[in-house]
């Protein structure tokens, strides 16, 4: 009994401290409590002193629970101190690019406008008309409000989340080539974008039968199959990249391929090479693009990917069987091949990591799949018969589709750039004042939308759209130099940022002694 | 009631006394819970000083220069089957700050100060 208190003790003072140094920079955390660890051997194994289990118990407790107020005092303190590390140095550097990129600035304010016209859609009683993306003349007037919330974040969101994704791709590629992480994260956006727009070109209207339905299943509109198979088949390559180099960069030397099959080793070696992964992409793109000859079903000749339909018309001729080998083998057989390549690289990067390198790779499988789950749960949710489930359940599918893509940006971040400087409040600071942008950007654009546009029509002549693109363009030019004006507010009221400043890199800090 | 920048309190001005009779008695280098067992002893305390109080005073009085610390070379504690001690040592800053709270005069808490240390940035 005794033995069993002073293990409760010990544990309750180890997730004590834990938790109270949870959140904060590592190294301070990591010396916390390796301090604590230290002190709390020390009186349990010292001489001389009472070896009483339960006198033990009480006093680590007491220990505990009066220092309670000055663990809190050093939270506050170590959230409040500025990050100083090399690494930290390093890690806002990567922000700073990151940030000050036009194109980062411009997708992150595009992207929150539209999110927050879905999201106003959704929770409001407005009647809207659901614009299918691409296409802007075709509206289809949905009887229930949720409904039209439901399908416009279905629709706008994870495609938006696509082009913000790409937009932050692009400048840590461009601007952090040296930078190994930011590549890695740069792919796995890449990844992420082209896999929303395969997954979401996939659906379709059935505009003339059921109207307020979402219908799921491969797409047959020809020229749309052109578009969803080249992003398919990048995402599967980006895929393969980052399969190298996450958790930790695969090299040919020293490959463990942790299987016994040598062929299968040969080309997970193949696979670490970019141009070879890059290559075959490419390869499979123009094969499919391709035009498919001398087929009873295709009298044009048209590519592989734009079949108007399957060929499941059985002709035994070379032909034939040649059309449907290809089709086989671009559809299914190398990119399947290719995502099982990257998920054994995943693997022999595993076996040969430490446990930090694999608590990294844990936070992108769980993030990826809490996302998957969470779209794929919620799509058929909201289109379950009100009859069977109640419209509030039905409706919980809006924030799921909406925060599936955050959740693997998220926890791809984390496992990507943490060590222990990850600065949540810089993040949310900077989340903030996009997304006021974003609401100052859709108050502007749609009121100049409705003043000027016409004029833009009637007097110059220039499109709908035409009209709307430069309404567009002319409200970003006014909102996105408010950029500076609110962030300094948020730096007032907002969460105190872990980098010290936003200009200049983090100060060194050197200590005085003034008599 | 919140404390100038600096200024040293009591429990900060025993552990710069303790970690001095440590080393006067050849023990220059000392961790978290030598300490607070000496301090316990010269008060002939019973409790030992709560964790969070007794480290954060620690950290406070490294961060002011009256303190430096180290890790211990890993292969003492892994021979020992114990934990890396952290290990302070007490700083020629921190005995002047000590000097100077002995020799100031002792009239309550306006007649004198508590000796303080002031930190800086120097980039800043």
């Amino acid at each position: 009994m005794n033995e069993a208190l002073r293990r409760a003790a010990v544990a309750l003072a180890r997730s004590w401290v834990r938790l109270y140094t949870y959140g904060t920079d590592p190294e301070t955390a990591e010396r916390r409590r390796a301090e604590f660890e230290s002190d709390l051997w020390e009186s349990l194994h010292e001489a001389g002193r009472p070896a009483e289990p339960t006198l033990r118990s009480i006093e680590i407790l007491d220990r505990l629970l009066r220092g309670v107020p000055a663990d809190l005092v050093w939270r506050f303190e170590a959230l409040r101190a500025p990050a100083r590390s090399s690494e930290a140095v390093a890690d806002w550097k990567l922000r700073s690019h990151v940030e000050s990129r036009p194109l980062t600035r411009t997708g992150t304010v595009v992207f929150q406008g539209i999110a927050t016209i879905a999201i106003l859609g959704a929770v409001t009683e407005v009647t809207v008309q659901l614009l299918r993306i691409g296409d802007f003349g075709a509206a289809i007037p949905l009887e229930e409000p949720w409904q039209v919330g439901v399908l416009v974040a279905i629709y706008c969101i994870p495609p938006l989340t696509a082009l913000a994704a790409c937009a932050l791709a692009v400048p840590l590629v461009i601007r952090a080539q040296r930078l190994e992480e930011a590549r890695t994260l740069a792919l796995f956006l890449a990844f992420l974008s082209l896999f929303w727009a395969t997954v979401f070109s996939f659906f379709y209207f059935l505009p003339s039968t059921e109207p307020d339905r979402l219908n799921f299943g491969l797409s047959v509109g020809p020229g749309a199959s052109a578009w969803a198979y080249t992003w398919y088949v990048l995402a599967v390559a980006s895929f393969l990249r980052f399969s190298a180099l996450f958790p930790r960069r695969l090299t040919a030397r020293g490959f463990v391929a942790g299987h016994r099959w040598k062929v299968v080793a040969t080309l997970q070696k193949l696979s670490l090479i970019p141009a070879v992964v890059w290559g075959a992409g490419v390869a499979l793109i123009l094969t499919m693009a391709a035009p498919v000859v001398g087929t009873p079903w295709n009298p044009l000749g048209s590519a592989m990917w734009n079949q108007p339909a399957p060929p499941i018309e059985v002709t035994w001729n070379v032909q034939w069987v040649l059309a449907v080998f290809r089709m086989a083998l671009g559809y299914v057989v190398v990119p399947l091949c290719m995502i099982a390549l990257g998920v054994l690289n995943l693997f022999s990067s595993l076996v040969t990591s430490t446990g930090h390198d694999r608590r990294r790779g844990l936070w992108v499988f769980v993030g990826f799949s809490i996302a998957m789950w969470m779209v794929f749960l919620a799509i058929p949710l909201a289109f379950i018969d009100e009859e069977t489930l109640p419209v509030w359940l039905t409706g919980w599918s809006v924030p799921f589709v909406l925060l599936a893509p955050a959740v693997i940006v998220a926890c791809l971040a984390v496992a990507i750039f943490y060590r222990g400087d990850l600065d949540p409040a810089l993040i949310i600071r900077r989340s903030t004042v996009y997304g006021l942008m974003a609401v100052l950007f859709v108050v502007l654009l749609a009121v100049g939308e409705s003043l000027v546009s016409d004029l833009f029509v009637d007097r110059i002549g220039l499109s709908d759209a035409a009209g709307g693109a430069l309404v567009a363009g002319i409200t970003a030019l006014l909102v996105l130099p408010l950029r500076g004006r609110f962030r300094n507010l948020l730096d007032r009221i907002g969460p105190r940022s872990g980098v010290a400043t936003d200009v200049r890199p983090p100060a060194v800090a050197t200590r005085a002694f003034h008599p | 009631m919140r404390r100038k920048p600096g200024a040293l309190v009591p429990l900060e001005l025993s552990l710069l006394e303790a970690a001095l009779a440590l080393r006067d008695q050849a023990q220059p280098e000392f961790h978290g819970y030598a300490i607070a067992t000496r301090l316990a002893e010269a008060k002939a305390a019973r409790k030992l000083t709560a964790y969070g109080t007794l480290y954060r005073a620690l950290g406070r009085l490294e961060k002011l220069g009256a303190l430096q610390s180290r890790w211990e070379e890993a292969l003492s504690a892994e021979t020992e089957g114990r934990p890396r001690r952290r290990l302070y040592s007490l700083t020629a800053e921190g005995e002047r700050a000590l000097l100077r709270a002995r020799t100031a005069p002792r009239g309550g808490a306006k007649a004198a100060a508590p000796p303080r240390l002031e930190e800086g940035l120097a980039s800043s």
